[in-house]
């Protein structure tokens, strides 16, 4: 049982629906530390990747690594506690948005549309939840695990729709069967709304870029989106960092050249560097191009 | 531009991004599915569209989009919205 299913246990679940945004945190985080400790062989492929990419392998910095996957889970599962009022104070009280929500709607009020771009960095879940929020009509790419997984997801997303506190949310699921995703992504912009998407995991329309002085897939196929859609479209990268137990959203724009995915990739760098810990891609495969430093 | 020109030139650009995508020649026919017997993937749908709006100058609108599935549609839909022009 990887890390993720371990979390999403239907005792912890229920225990979610029940808590406090508190109180869950810190069940969860320590029940993430006590898999963890069940699992050396995790802590030695986060080893691995921290020290194949230049970043700190010490055993303090690895805690402080597995503890941010934890608020992972954590910032995940935390629509589930309460009801969509409590969340929404929450995420008030949580999360400052306010320049990075400022920058977006004013390039939709210029009759552009936005593709942001994301990275498995820092408090990846609360952006969409923040922006509906702030009723920026928005729509993430998203691959789900599961069926069930991807039903509790739309629920949900109705729920907080329906309590009139966050405008709805569409998602555009990639890896089904007969889902012609960039069409749909396409969409999205040619009505000049905010699609938000992830770009380092590897797909068939990655391309090779530097991060960390290694070359790996990036960009998934965002350069062939752009080039296929008539709209005017702001790039711009979205980070989610975590400051304590508040969050804040910082969003850079990025000219849409030729250079645009390394560019990315060199601002995901620059946020790895700064905050290591909450780069949450060191727990998974990091889609390298080759295996020698270039 | 009569409806078999359209179709002609449909069946070659499909001909070209079928070939990029190492599809064999024989699943190219009018009412192939693009996607369930040419195999191609969304992306490719993609630039089949906005190739289509920049060689016929027409705008094809989000509710089309479920056409894109076979030349025969796609012409379909190509011809419906030069139509239009007139």
């Amino acid at each position: 049982m990887g890390l993720s299913e371990f979390l999403q246990s239907p005792e912890l679940l229920r225990f979610a629906r029940t808590a406090r945004p508190g109180a869950f945190r810190e069940k969860l985080v320590a029940r993430a530390h006590e898999w963890f400790s069940g699992h050396p062989e995790e802590r030695e492929a986060l080893r691995s990747n921290c020290r194949t990419l230049g970043l700190s392998d010490a055993p303090a910095a690895l805690d402080i690594l597995q503890h941010h996957l934890a608020l992972h889970y954590y910032e995940k599962l935390l629509p589930l506690c309460g009801t969509p009022a409590a969340y929404h104070e929450y995420m008030q009280s949580h999360v400052d948005a306010e320049e990075a929500v400022s920058g977006i709607r004013r390039h939709l009020t210029k009759d552009k549309a936005v593709l942001l771009v994301g990275s498995h960095f820092g408090a990846v879940e609360l952006i969409v939840p923040v922006l509906a929020m702030h009723r920026i009509p928005v729509t993430p790419v998203l691959r789900f695990r599961s069926d069930e997984f991807s039903r509790a997801a739309h629920d949900r997303a109705a729920q907080m729709a329906a309590s009139g506190l966050f405008s709805s949310v569409n998602f555009i699921e990639i890896g089904k069967p007969d889902t012609p995703a960039a069409l749909a992504m396409s969409a999205v912009l040619r009505r000049r709304e905010v699609l938000l998407t992830m770009v380092d995991e590897k797909t068939e329309y990655s391309t090779p870029v530097s991060l960390l002085g290694r070359r790996v897939w990036g960009g998934a196929g965002i350069d062939r989106l752009l080039k296929f859609t008539p709209a005017p479209t702001t790039v711009q990268t979205v980070f989610m960092v975590r400051d304590g137990e508040k969050y804040r959203l910082e969003s850079h724009e990025v000219s849409a050249d030729a250079a645009m995915v390394q560019r990315i990739f060199s601002m995901i760098e620059q946020m790895v560097l700064m905050h290591p810990e909450q780069w949450y891609f060191l727990h998974e495969e990091i889609p390298f191009v080759i295996d020698e430093p270039h | 531009m009569n409806s078999a020109e359209i179709k002609d030139s449909i069946h070659e650009l499909i001909t070209e991004i079928a070939e990029d995508a190492d599809v064999e020649q024989e699943k190219i026919t009018d009412d192939a599915h693009f996607i369930k017997d040419m195999g191609l993937d969304s992306m490719a749908l993609l630039e089949v569209l906005a190739t289509m709006e920049k060689k016929f100058g027409v705008t094809i609108p989000e509710t089309e989009f479920p056409n894109i599935t076979t030349i025969n549609k796609c012409a379909a839909t190509v011809e419906k919205y030069l139509a239009q022009k007139k």
